[in-house]
């Protein structure tokens, strides 16, 4: 039986419900010493006098500030988001202050209290300027950035023509807030030094060989000198994709004191030391005809980015290529400079914003004209992607609305708002669909077929929680032909072979495409030897003639067969090795227009007069290609879908607006959602496989899953309650 | 947390010794809320006098047309007493309501007057109750007990040794609670106590207080829709990220004819 298709469990499960599993902050390096920071107070100004005298004499190993740190090389301008892979303002470099939280100090200590209580002994006299906040008066004066990922304008066709002459138009503004990802596991970091200049790292990174690549450049080591692992990864959400400055402190303190150094960020240092998801304001105007088809698209974002780095909210980006719009699509992106610290990609960086504004709006559209919200998405639906003009690969758009309205049950929808109740609480319905960029990016992997019949997996990719090591033993045991069981994998390395960061949704498609190809070579290596090596079994035939199954090579036709161990054994070998480097076309150069897509359909409860809302239901119909397994993409599901719960009801990070700091830095002021708040979700899967996305079939599906849960649940409030909220979250005064 | 010397009080005339010697010192209940104030280096008593061992402080006891609970009872004791949960059920179950279960296992009665959060549970129901806060000097009357944010009437080595609530007819509480900590965001006890109604909001404001208006309305007709045409004011009400002062005004509303509706 095929391993790929089946709801197999987590390989790690066991290990992580009992506590073995060794996350990076678990990890004890023997004679390890902590460090603590010390962080800016203020968020713009420069620090007038920094006096570290009580600290030093506090028994600890080491103090620095950017008066005693070695100097970093800069990193590459223009800033970009894959070189250099991290903030671009590097730690303890200056007396300048660009933002809140900023870390200023660092001390050493053989225990983590004593480094901690030696930090608050460090006194810092500033000189204050006024920060620049992200708001109302900041936001006219944005700029146009540089790129770094897409294009930050498109224009196909003349949009506001298409708009102008529309007879039934939208124009609207809606806004995103900060956020925070608040991944469970903290980042930590511990640096060891060899004495030959060799460079040992344990850090949560979702992006091993990016981190070793910066690391390398701004601390000039060669990159081969350089080790980083991260077996576990207690949540990433893109949070964990860029270096961020304390692995470079940690590193610099462990080379200074001459021991291994171990810095782990508290909750609160969670909030300024590493990324966020940046606001958005953005603008939608759209135009259709009576009968709801769209004849332009205008969709316009502005986002907040730190002085120093150029981050750009992608938020206008899925309006180029989810619905077709007769006249035009334009869209634009813009950035306000403010004293903050770096952004970074948050699940669904990019998409989950701009779906909110996108799919609000057709959700008023469908009001507006009066055409059922799922009539209307199919009216609009395009089998070639208007932005480029390409064919899609596969676009399963119409199956996800259809299959899923009717999982749903939506026919039996009043559409008038506050139609529906039960006892006191309104009830209602909500749909949206959703795009998600498709990457194709390199990966390489290794194949280790065992004289035991075992096999083993080496590939530097990284399992999130995302069950990486699963799905890559399921990928190579059909390959192979061997239970999955026998098949170990390893991550996590850069000793492995180097794989791609773990963002993008791209893992499945790219790196189980590198795994599937470096298991094809083994498989075929063993074949090879079978027909031609020492007593070789098969005396006729060739490749295509030889089946392999239970771990066994058999000759079609016949009842001749050899077993792998037998195979290696006959021919001396104690194993076979392959590799392979997948080296595909990037998307964009590719003949087809690659994405996945989505529909859900949310059913909420509003009690009206206290404006809270509560998910009754939901549903979500993917099409993420072949799914290799239902288990773990069905918890990715699940994931996201709460991940979007979060977005449109709960999460925002607060900035004190005469202070510029995040203010509320923990869980107690920053809400993700909790059991209580999920109900049943069901979730369908209608893609079918996608050969231009990867030789697996497969297409992205995390963070898919997450981007138009916030559209829906604002839709199905809007039906509730007659009342349309275009700020997020819809948090209980905004229902008032 | 700064250094103090600990002591386990005796009895309460032992500990009102200590307290009243040493400016500093300060008594420790369930130290729910003073042991975290000490880790954020809010406070630095010279001594923790510790009321734990006092036998007389403890327990829950009918006296007459009463229930005397003393200061030391856990907020999980109130919440599973018979005799509370006969008399007065709100009271219980607004025990069973607070924080968390390592909150209601800690956590005192007398500790969380004594303190005055202005989001504390207790305070709406002693001064919906019209209850004594009964202490080792005198007894004082609800609503002259609770005097400002964290302020009460208590003396500088008064100690709080229990709270009489006499029975009410009906009561129900109801509250809106901080969706992490269940503090309330604004919580509203209403009781009926021979004829008489009063109406305790803790959340709302700096400190708990009476809703007049609707005592007025309910002492006419009890009944949810007396209210209905009430509002209280937003000034001065509290305003954090969780709710603004607007909304606070409008819960306490809505969390009072529910818990006129919930009382029956
Ligand atoms: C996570 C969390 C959630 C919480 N949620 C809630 C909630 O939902 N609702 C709620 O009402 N409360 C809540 N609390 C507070 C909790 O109920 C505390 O128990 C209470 O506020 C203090 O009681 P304590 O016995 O712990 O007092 P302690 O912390 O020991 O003392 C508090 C103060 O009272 C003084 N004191 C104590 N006993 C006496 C006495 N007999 N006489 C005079 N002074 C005295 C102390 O000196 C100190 O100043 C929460 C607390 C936490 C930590």
């Amino acid at each position: 039986m095929s391993a790929i298709g089946q709801p197999i469990s987590r390989t790690d499960g066991s290990l992580k419900v009992t506590g073995r599993a060794r996350y990076t902050g678990d990890i004890r390096v023997s004679g390890a010493v902590h460090a603590a920071l010390v962080q800016s107070t203020i968020a713009s100004g420069r620090i007038a006098s920094i006096d570290t005298s009580a600290a030093e004499e506090a028994g600890v190993l080491g103090v620095f500030s950017y008066r005693n740190l070695p100097r970093m090389n800069p990193t590459p301008k223009p800033w970009s988001h894959l070189h250099p892979h991290g903030q671009g303002y590097l730690p303890l470099q200056d007396d300048k202050i660009h933002y809140a939280g900023q870390p200023i100090a660092m001390v050493v200590a053989s225990k983590l209290d004593q480094a901690v209580q030696a930090a608050t002994l460090i006194k810092v006299h500033y000189e204050v300027a006024q920060p620049v906040v992200f708001d109302a008066d900041t936001t006219r004066a944005a700029i146009d950035p540089p790129q770094f990922l897409w294009p930050v304008a498109s224009s196909v066709g003349d949009a506001d023509k298409g708009i102008a002459a529309a007879a039934v138009k939208i124009a609207e503004t809606y806004a995103t807030p900060d956020r925070h990802h608040n991944q469970m596991e903290p980042h930590a970091t511990t640096a060891m030094w060899d004495a030959d200049g060799s460079l040992t790292l344990y850090d949560t990174t979702q992006h091993l060989y990016g981190a070793r690549e910066l690391i390398a450049m701004v601390l000039g080591i060669p990159v081969d000198k350089i080790t980083i692992m991260c077996e576990f990864l207690g949540g990433g959400f893109g949070g964990k994709a860029y270096v961020w400055p304390h692995t470079l402190l940690a590193i610099l303190a462990a080379k200074a004191v001459r021991r291994p150094v171990r810095l782990q960020l508290t909750r609160a240092q969670m909030y300024s030391m590493v990324g966020h998801q940046a606001a958005t304001i953005q603008t939608i105007a759209l135009g259709a005809d009576n009968g709801g088809k769209l004849t332009g698209i205008r969709h316009e974002s502005i986002s907040p980015a730190p002085v120093f780095d150029n981050y750009i909210e992608y938020a206008a980006l899925s309006s180029r290529s989810l619905w077709a719009a007769s006249g035009g699509i334009a869209t634009n992106h813009k950035i306000v400079h403010v004293n903050r610290n770096t952004p970074t990609a948050m699940r669904s960086p990019h998409e989950a914003l701009g779906h909110f504004a996108l799919e609000s709006a057709m959700d008023e559209l469908a009001y507006a004209t009066g055409i059922d919200p799922i009539e209307l998405r199919l009216v609009n639906d395009t089998a070639t992607d208007p932005h480029s003009g390409r064919p899609f690969s596969t676009r399963a758009m119409r199956k996800c609305l259809i299959e899923g309205a009717a999982r749903f049950g939506w026919e039996s929808r009043s559409p008038t708002p506050r139609s529906m109740r039960e006892g006191r609480h309104l009830i209602s319905e909500g749909t949206a669909a959703e795009i998600y960029t498709h990457w194709r990016w390199p990966a390489k992997a290794r194949v280790t077929i065992n004289g035991d019949g075992s096999a083993l997996v080496e590939t530097g990719s990284h399992d999130l929680g995302t069950g990486t090591y699963t799905v890559m033993r399921q990928v190579a045991a059909d390959t192979l032909g061997v239970a999955p069981e026998k098949v170990t994998v390893r991550l996590g390395d850069t000793r492995l072979p180097p794989s791609h960061a773990s963002i993008g949704s791209a893992t499945m498609a790219n790196a189980g495409a590198s795994v599937l190809l470096a298991a094809e070579s083994a498989r075929d290596k063993a074949i090879r030897l079978a027909l031609t090596g020492r007593d070789a079994p098969f005396t006729r035939g060739q490749g295509a003639d030889i089946r392999v199954a239970e771990g066994t090579l058999t000759l079609a036709h016949s009842n001749v067969s050899i077993s792998y161990g037998d195979l290696l054994a006959r021919n001396g070998l104690p194993n076979l090795v392959a590799e392979a480097d997948y080296d595909p076309v990037p998307e964009h150069e590719g003949p087809k227009a690659i994405f996945s897509f989505s529909a859900v359909f949310a059913e909420v409860r509003v009690d009206p007069e206290l404006g809270i809302v509560r998910l009754n239901r939901f549903v979500g119909a993917y099409d993420a290609g072949r799914i290799i397994n239902p288990k773990t993409a069905r918890s990715q599901a699940i994931g996201g879908i709460i991940w979007g719960v979060g977005q449109v009801l709960l999460e925002q990070s607060e900035t004190d607006p005469t202070l510029g700091r995040f203010l509320n830095r923990n869980y107690s002021g920053y809400l993700v959602p909790t059991n209580a708040d999920i109900p049943e979700l069901d979730i369908l899967f209608v893609g079918d496989f996608d050969e231009e996305a990867s030789p697996l079939g497969a297409k992205g599906l995390g963070e898919l899953t997450a981007v138009s849960v916030a559209p829906a649940i604002a839709n199905a409030v809007f039906h509730a309650t007659g009342k349309r909220i275009r700020r997020l979250p819809i948090s209980l005064e905004k229902l008032m | 947390m700064y250094d103090f010397k600990y002591q386990k009080a005796a009895s309460v005339a032992d500990a009102a010794k200590v307290i009243g010697a040493d400016g500093e010192a300060k008594l420790v209940a369930g130290g729910m809320t003073l042991i975290p104030t000490l880790k954020q280096r809010l406070a630095k008593p010279s001594a923790l006098i510790d009321l734990g061992g006092i036998a007389e402080l403890k327990g829950i006891r009918r006296e007459g047309n009463a229930i005397v609970i003393g200061a030391m009872t856990k907020h999980v004791d109130v919440a599973n007493s018979p005799e509370v949960k006969s008399a007065i059920p709100a009271l219980a179950e607004l025990a069973s309501h607070i924080g968390d279960p390592a909150v209601r296992n800690r956590g005192t009665i007398g500790g969380s007057i004594a303190n005055n959060d202005p989001a504390a549970d207790y305070p709406s129901a002693v001064v919906a109750l019209n209850a004594t806060v009964i202490t080792n000097k005198r007894k004082i009357a609800a609503d002259d007990f609770f005097k400002a944010l964290f302020e009460t009437a208590l003396g500088s080595d008064e100690i709080v040794t229990a709270v009489s609530f006499p029975i009410p007819e009906k009561a129900a509480y109801m509250k809106f609670p901080n969706p992490a900590s269940r503090y309330a965001i604004v919580g509203t006890f209403v009781a009926k106590t021979g004829g008489n109604v009063r109406v305790g909001v803790t959340g709302a404001g700096p400190c708990v207080f009476r809703w007049k208006e609707a005592e007025a309305a309910l002492g006419k007709s009890w009944n949810g829709d007396a209210l209905k045409n009430l509002s209280v004011k937003a000034d001065g009400l509290n305003s954090d990220i969780h709710a603004s002062s607007e909304y606070r005004a409008h819960l306490i509303g809505v969390m009072a004819r529910r818990a006129v509706a919930k009382a029956g």
